[in-house]
């Protein structure tokens, strides 16, 4: 009875160890592990990135001297070819992610993000 | 063990409590604290109300004692940071260095300020020496070039008076480390300005970062930029401005201390350090090493226009002067300055000032430092009232000195009572270099 008792606690305390194992194993979901912004008609600016090849939209940070969003598209198809021009003035909805694989910031105040989703984007009426 | 040894025992441990205080430990207590913010670096206060009463002097005497440091020494100044440490650490605040206080300074530190809240980009300069040139400028408000220069090296010089940095202005843009730009809207850069309002400017980091735009600083020339105080509506005050962004290029990112230059937030004009700046530039660069520190006595002031003041009274080491309402005038200090030590012609960081005023009727505008008949740098539009009891203005380029320094003080008086209208000056001296 004592062996017993003995071989179910053994094979217990092995199966929960195997069990932590394996939740250790388990992939922790992306959009958990990063910060997500979702933005909705954000005023930005679309600009040309020579050094990503890529057209990308900043914003301002409001009330900052300097805080701005550089948003980057996940694919440069994503905005529109008519809206591709640097210094056009836009509105956009999306959702923005922190992504390891950017670029670090350039300059004072900027915060580089993924641009994971466009869901619309429009020329800002006041152009 | 036998009573008398017991009390040996206890006299014993009573000694070693207290660690004997060589000069060289003081100076690393010091270095330590500075570098972790415990110090106040400065004095500045603007405004004091309208009716603050004068301090008495032996008040303002221990104000003054408790601003300066005198290395190696355990004066008022480093005893009131050591116990700002201790509360901290939550040790007993004795002001002395302890046992239990050594040991906490002994743990490892990640080099992060306790009191600080700056944040470093990570990239930093590898020469002190660093030049600036325009590739253009703006004529917003009547301003001209030579203005411009005036105000960009007056925000230069806030940095270089707290680090061994020095900053020269090049004709070349194209080979200075920093170019700075007044442009609108997109510029090439890939980050666009947005007109009036928004976005004021923007500053890259130090290299290796962004290539060839390393350092720069670019202004929206969309916005109204003036050096003019107070600046009026809608205007931003470039001086404020452009040291905001020099701080980025030279590695700092934003503090969160609201305050502070390298705060996000642009509240007017702000042509000062903040404690918290300093603690951020000096974890990057380091301070200067003092070759020399010639002081004069406040007695030593001469008035440009005596009739311009009501009274003047030199009493101990102060000198009071009262001037007359809505006038203006300039005072003066002649320091005398060693200009070759050890067979080497010495440089110039900063000037520094210890005054009071009473209110904010009584204002120091404008502070000038020359060498000799040649002015070296130029600090305007101030607007200092209040305690300044250890007051630095640097000179952004740290030039050799050749004929002796003087420092030239533009004040102006508003109305009010007599009081309101009181200016103090203690003392006046510099900081050279090798």
């Amino acid at each position: 009875m004592k062996a017993l008792l003995f071989y179910c606690t053994l094979l217990c305390l092995l199966w929960g160890c195997g069990t932590r194992k394996s939740e250790t194993n388990k992939p922790i979901s992306a959009t958990k592990a990063m910060k997500e912004i979702r933005v909705d008609e954000q005023q930005g600016m679309v600009d040309y990135r020579e050094d990503l090849q890529k057209f990308i939209i900043t914003y301002h940070q409001k009330e900052t001297i300097d805080g701005q969003i550089t948003c980057i598209p996940a694919q440069n198809e994503m905005i529109p070819r008519d809206l591709q021009k640097p210094g056009i003035r836009v509105v956009f909805s999306g959702l923005l992610t922190e992504d390891p694989t950017l670029p670090p910031p350039r300059m004072g105040g900027e915060q580089v993000l993924l641009l994971k989703e466009l869901d619309s984007m429009h020329l800002y009426n006041k152009n | 063990m036998s009573e008398v040894a017991e009390k040996k025992s206890t006299k014993k441990l009573k000694k070693a409590e207290y660690v004997p205080q060589k000069s060289t430990d003081i100076s690393e207590l010091q270095k330590h604290l500075q570098l972790f913010g415990y110090f106040n670096p400065s004095d500045a206060a603007f405004g004091t109300g309208n009716n603050r009463p004068p301090q008495p002097e032996d008040a303002a005497l221990e104000s003054l004692k408790s601003s300066y440091v005198e290395p190696g020494t355990m004066d008022a100044a480093t005893v009131e940071a050591l116990k700002k440490y201790q509360e901290f650490h939550g040790l007993k605040i004795t002001g002395k260095l302890d046992k239990e206080t050594l040991e906490e300074l002994d743990t490892r530190r990640c080099g992060m300020p306790d009191l600080g809240e700056f944040s470093t980009h990570g990239n930093k300069w590898s020469t002190m020496n660093l030049t600036y040139g325009f590739d253009n400028y703006t004529t917003d408000n009547g301003l001209t070039q030579a203005a411009i220069h005036e105000a960009i090296e007056q925000a230069f010089a806030l940095w270089a008076a707290e680090t061994p940095l020095s900053f020269r202005r090049v004709a070349n843009s194209a080979s200075a480390d920093i170019r700075i730009k007044f442009v609108s809207g997109p510029h090439g850069d890939g980050s666009s300005f947005d007109g009036p309002g928004g976005v004021l400017a923007h500053a890259y980091y130090p290299p290796p970062n962004a290539g060839a735009l390393a350092g720069d600083a670019h202004f929206d020339e969309a916005e109204s930029w003036t050096i003019n105080i107070p600046t009026g509506s809608g205007k931003v005050d470039l001086v404020t401005v452009a040291a905001h962004e020099f701080g980025h290029s030279l590695g700092l990112r934003h503090s969160s201390v609201n305050g502070s230059l390298m705060f996000p937030s642009y509240s007017g004009p702000m042509r000062y350090l903040h404690g918290d700046d300093v603690a951020g530039i000096t974890t990057i660069y380091g301070g200067y090493s003092i070759e020399s520190a010639p002081w004069i006595h406040g007695t030593s002031i001469q008035v440009e226009f005596p009739d311009r003041l009501e009274q003047i009274t030199r009493a101990g080491f102060y000198t009071y002067l009262y001037g007359k309402p809505n006038t203006t005038n300039w005072f003066h200090f002649a320091l005398p300055t060693p200009v070759i030590k050890d067979q080497k012609r010495l440089k110039i960081v900063c000037a520094i000032l210890r005054f009071r005023t009473f209110s904010n009727k009584a204002l120091v505008n404008h502070v000038h430092i020359y060498d000799g008949y040649t002015k070296i740098a130029a600090h305007n539009n101030l607007n200092l009232s209040g305690d300044n009891w250890f007051k630095k203005f640097g000179v952004a380029d740290k030039p050799s000195v050749y004929w002796g320094l003087g420092i030239s003080i533009g004040v102006s008086f508003g109305t009010g009572s007599l009081n309101e209208r009181r200016m103090d000056f203690v003392a006046a001296g510099c900081d050279l270099i090798n």
